[in-house]
């Protein structure tokens, strides 16, 4: 088969050229010898499914919003709104924390991945309380954020001392 | 290079480290999207799902390196390895699918079969073009094998039955790299952005079908090389086909396939994305023959060894640097994504050209065609790859929209410039 408005060789099965809609001729390929590669025929269904994947990403999110609002907090923290973050940056880290690493315990190969993510917030809990602290107002939060962090680091290291030291090996040694 | 003769030191060990440049697609990565190459060959005979996965199963043990999940740690991504083999499933969806990197054991590919075709679908952080051309070829003689054919070793198709090389596996962007090499990064150009309508679940793929002999000596004509010529194409298609006046350059990735210029047998990436762009300035009057001028021998000067061992340079010491090092992944991860954003953003679309597949001639009978495939991404919605094998060259175009407005100017200038071209799709009447 061709298609003469395109002046190409078509597929041997083809009714129409793929390219411009236009009907095919049954007139001789210039390639000789070829035979089509089919490809299935795709149902309409396809384009309104949904891909299943397994759903591992509503803990995820909460982790980023509660990561945020920290965010919030810590600015809250270094421009002195003292009721705002007193008690809330402490107690939405601690419930994060606690969700992100309990889910993490439900699935096989995920309990280091979610320790390590939480392990990250920690990390940057400091940060953002150590700005705190320069502004003269965190000093006792950034003790606790890095306390947290410590803490993480023995229970991994009991939990997983060779991924944890695979981890820090590939991180710092390269 | 180290260790270049012995077993793959990782093969008992639990993790692989990523490499250099699966950094970037490891992090890009969306719940729906990850970077994605595809590969087929077309046999003689129908495919035999059931050989099939025993020739997967053979094979997955020669490819260390392929066995393995993507996982997020404290300062990078890595891969743990896995014992599971993927199951070979026969092809009814569209082509490239996103492959579940997240929660899951299964290695970051699949194996798709459909009547003639054996098709492998890679997540581009395990290797690149060149690699999944191996993987494939040696999944291929094993299932011949496995049918009864006898096929001699050769250099670039695996036999199972040998052990794994430490140098196939090996990062060989950190072989080359050198820190008195002044690194040089790509600079960020505002280009023009091809637009696009995405249907979702949708892609569509056009292959274009000529003889090697032909397409070269049509290229000749222009004094190009054949990647040459169809970049030049390309560009002139896209500056027809715009209905308003294009005042950015028009910015074609290309992918130099670093082994064939540094020795390194590896099948993980060793690649480099370069670009040659065209500014129209608003002219739609611009001839081929411009273009032709513009872009000629500028490939093979942007390609220069030392351009890229500067390039290296500037991947690996950003890898390396003792400051970035410490910094935890979730933040790395966020910089990552927007700079993965900003280097697709300055490219228009992509063409590869992975040259010829070599098999050995008793394998090479029973192979009709070969295919690879680009997968479409969130920035740049045209890409086009080429491979040939037997003396027949196969490009084929990839998109996640209806339109073929640029396929078939691209296909008609080819043909009218004295190209055979044969056209084959997976969507057609």
């Amino acid at each position: 088969m061709r298609c003469n408005e395109c002046n190409v060789d078509l597929g041997e099965e083809y009714t129409k050229c793929p390219l411009c809609g236009a009907d095919a001729v049954a007139d001789e390929p210039k390639l000789k010898g070829l035979k089509t590669a089919e490809y299935p025929k795709y149902s309409k269904e396809l384009l309104s499914e949904k891909p299943k994947y397994k759903q591992t990403f509503p803990e995820k999110h909460v982790f980023r919003i509660c990561f945020c609002v920290c965010v919030a907090f810590g600015v809250a923290a270094i421009f002195s709104f003292k009721p705002l973050w007193n008690f809330g940056v402490p107690a939405l880290m601690a419930a994060s924390s606690l969700f992100y690493f309990i889910s993490g315990l439900k699935e096989k190969g995920r309990l280091l991945h979610s320790a390590l993510s939480l392990l990250s917030s920690a990390a940057a809990l400091v940060l953002f309380t150590a700005a705190a602290a320069i502004s003269g107002t965190g000093l006792k939060y950034m003790l606790l954020a890095l306390a947290f962090s410590v803490l993480l680091f023995v229970v991994l290291a009991i939990a997983r001392p060779e991924r944890m030291k695979e981890q820090l090996k590939a991180a710092f040694s390269l | 290079m180290k260790n270049n003769n012995n077993k793959a030191p990782h093969v008992d060990k639990p993790w692989l480290k990523i490499d250099n440049a699966s950094t970037l697609y490891a992090a890009a990565r969306y719940k729906d999207w990850c970077r994605t190459y595809r590969s087929a060959i077309i046999l003689d005979r129908e495919v035999d799902k059931d050989i099939l996965q025993q020739a997967l199963a053979d094979t997955a043990k020669r490819f260390p390196s392929f066995c393995v999940t993507l996982r997020d740690g404290l300062f990078w991504s890595y891969f743990e390895r896995t014992d599971a083999v993927p199951i070979v499933h026969t092809e009814e969806k569209y082509p490239y699918r996103p492959i579940q990197l997240d929660g899951t054991d299964q290695p970051c590919f699949r194996v798709l079969c459909y009547k003639n075709r054996i098709a492998i679908e890679v997540f581009h952080s395990l290797t690149d073009g060149t690699g999944t051309g191996v993987f494939l070829a040696t999944l291929t003689r094993r299932y011949l094998e496995l049918c009864g054919e006898q096929i001699p070793d050769s250099e670039k198709v695996f036999n199972v039955n040998d052990e794994p090389l430490d140098s196939e596996t090996r990062d060989s962007y950190y072989d080359y790299y050198d820190p008195s090499v002044s690194a040089k990064n790509p600079k960020k150009a505002d280009v023009y952005l091809n637009e696009n309508n995405k249907i979702k679940n949708y892609s569509r793929i056009v292959h274009g079908l000529f003889t090697v002999d032909n397409i070269h000596s049509v290229a000749k004509k222009y004094n190009l090389t054949i990647t040459e010529y169809l970049t030049a194409v390309l560009i002139y298609t896209f500056n027809c086909c715009e209905k308003k006046p294009i005042n950015k350059p028009i910015s074609i990735s290309i992918p130099i396939d670093l082994r064939r210029r540094f020795e390194s047998k590896t099948v993980r990436n060793f690649v480099y994305m370069t670009d040659v762009s065209f500014n129209p300035k608003g002219r739609k009057d611009v001839t081929f023959n411009e273009i032709c001028d513009e872009i000629r021998g500028k490939l093979a000067q942007k390609a220069s060894n030392d351009n890229l061992r500067a390039c290296i340079s500037a991947n690996v010491s950003a890898a390396s640097n003792k400051i970035i090092r410490p910094i935890p992944y979730p933040i790395k991860k966020a910089f990552l994504k927007r700079t993965y954003k900003n280097v697709q953003e300055s490219y228009t679309a992509f063409i590869s050209n992975g040259g010829e597949m070599v098999l050995p001639p008793e394998m090479a009978k029973h192979v009709l065609r070969a295919e690879g495939v680009l997968a479409d991404n969130p920035y740049v919605h045209f890409g086009c790859a080429a491979v040939s094998i037997n003396g027949l060259f196969n490009l084929t175009f990839s998109s996640d929209n209806a339109d073929t407005e640029k396929q078939k100017f691209f296909f008609r200038f080819l043909a009218n410039d004295g190209v055979n071209v044969r056209i084959e799709s997976n969507v057609y009447e």
